[in-house]
């Protein structure tokens, strides 16, 4: 039915359509970024998520406790919570369903943790 | 809960650590299914710092961080002595720099050793400070603006600006007395123009000038801009600004949603926002506006003062 020379060439479409699909499936859970916001009262963490149960932002200012600062979902597969914030910095991440860190995709800088994954860095000016 | 009992009498070994602090830690321990004897191994680090007069806050904030983050003790150990370690060469060399300068011995400012602690930690040596001590010039070394400027050489390092390039910036920045947030703020700037002062070395001379002639960063990375976008004016306006371009990022990206492939779609989602709050603050005028960070935090509290300050 294929000639042998077309079968690498219809090897490579499988594998390419494959990948693709694989890719879209991941790319759906993708965090989309928002960078913390100071507004009035805080600062305005956020995160696009589309399927998942709770969001939760950590950090050195709750002892990272993913119980402390829950995000609210607002619109869709938007969640945000205000965090009142001392003048500083400091460093967070994200934790979805109550046990997936998340490295916050957007911040204003980021540290190395030191267990292997990068703390987000918000600035309270 | 015979666990709880079971670990609270090993607080006693940690005295003089905060009470509250180590009973979350051992919470957090026993939450995690680990041993009592490996928390109070690292427990015991903390009170070395404190034993030799070091800030045990980064300590106990570290070990919480790693449990809550499933890290074992095993794991946290190594993390936590080359905390102390660093803490202490922190100290050292803050009492070497400010050595003389009255009111500046016993290396008492816990804020300067957490935050000269960092830069060590962050890839800045001891020799890199003492450079910066002595590039700063003639005059009082204040034990914070060293540790701070460290930060900032820290910063700017990691915006990939060679050492010899980035300590005669920030050693001029300290003779200017730039504050705490100042020193931060040219170092996190130039970090997030990194390509910039990689493909031109010329562009961190240019900066080292600016800084010459007192200009703040603020101004430096921000020379072009109109007034009225924001920055320093109340933040209302400028929020308002910051809700109108999540909005228009959010419709943006509803229109991308279907077409998401993978983790450079993703990066060059984040690249598009960035675009887009920055063309917004700027008027996009130049790439030097265009190149600013997306900060919420810059545009509605700026000039508020606070621990930086």
């Amino acid at each position: 039915m294929f000639s042998k020379r077309s079968l690498p060439s219809i090897s490579f479409l499988l594998v390419v359509g494959l990948a693709n699909c694989l890719l879209s499936a991941c790319a759906s859970s993708l965090p989309v970024p928002v960078v913390p916001q100071q507004i009035e009262g805080g600062v305005e963490f956020s995160l696009v998520l589309p399927n998942v149960q709770s969001v939760a932002v950590v950090g050195d200012f709750n002892d990272w406790s993913h119980m402390a600062h829950l995000l609210a979902r607002e619109d869709g597969d938007l969640w945000s919570v205000v965090v009142p914030l001392s003048a500083g910095e400091h460093v967070f991440m994200f934790v979805v369903n109550g046990e997936q860190w998340v490295v916050p995709p957007v911040a204003e800088d980021y540290v190395e943790d030191g267990f292997g994954q990068k703390n987000g860095v918000v600035v309270v000016r | 809960m015979s666990l709880v009992m079971a670990v609270v009498p090993q607080v006693s070994q940690a005295a003089s650590l905060p009470a509250k602090d180590v009973q979350d830690i051992n919470q957090l321990g026993q939450a995690r299914g680990h041993a009592p004897e490996s928390i109070n191994r690292l427990l015991e680090h903390a009170q070395q710092a404190i034993d030799q007069g070091l800030p045990e806050r980064p300590i106990m904030n570290k070990i919480k961080e790693g449990l809550a983050k499933g890290a074992s003790p095993e794991r946290i150990q190594p993390v936590v002595r080359d905390m102390v370690g660093n803490l202490r060469d922190a100290r050292e060399v803050l009492r070497d720099a400010t050595s003389g300068s009255a009111g500046q011995e016993g290396g008492g400012n816990s804020r300067a050793t957490e935050v000269m602690a960092e830069a060590l930690s962050r890839g800045v040596t001891v020799d890199e400070v003492r450079s910066l001590g002595r590039s700063r010039g003639q005059g009082q070394v204040d034990q914070e603006a060293l540790a701070f400027g460290a930060k900032g050489l820290a910063l700017t390092k990691e915006g990939g600006v060679p050492v010899a390039d980035a300590i005669p910036v920030v050693g001029e920045a300290l003779r200017q007395g730039f504050r705490s947030k100042e020193l931060l703020d040219l170092g996190r700037e130039i970090k997030k123009r990194g390509n910039e002062f990689r493909a031109d070395r010329n562009r961190i001379q240019d900066i080292k000038k600016a800084v010459e002639r007192g200009e703040r960063p603020d101004k430096i990375f921000d020379r072009d801009r109109q007034s009225g976008s924001g920055r320093g004016g109340g933040g209302r306006e400028s929020r308002r600004e910051d809700r109108d371009s999540s909005k228009e990022f959010d419709r943006e990206r509803s229109g991308e949603k279907d077409n998401r492939s993978g983790g450079d779609r993703d990066r060059n989602r984040i690249e598009s926002r960035d675009r887009i709050d920055r063309g917004r603050e700027s008027g996009g005028n130049s790439d030097f506006q265009r190149d600013r960070g997306d900060r919420g935090g810059d545009s509605s509290g700026r000039g508020r003062g606070g621990r930086n300050d």
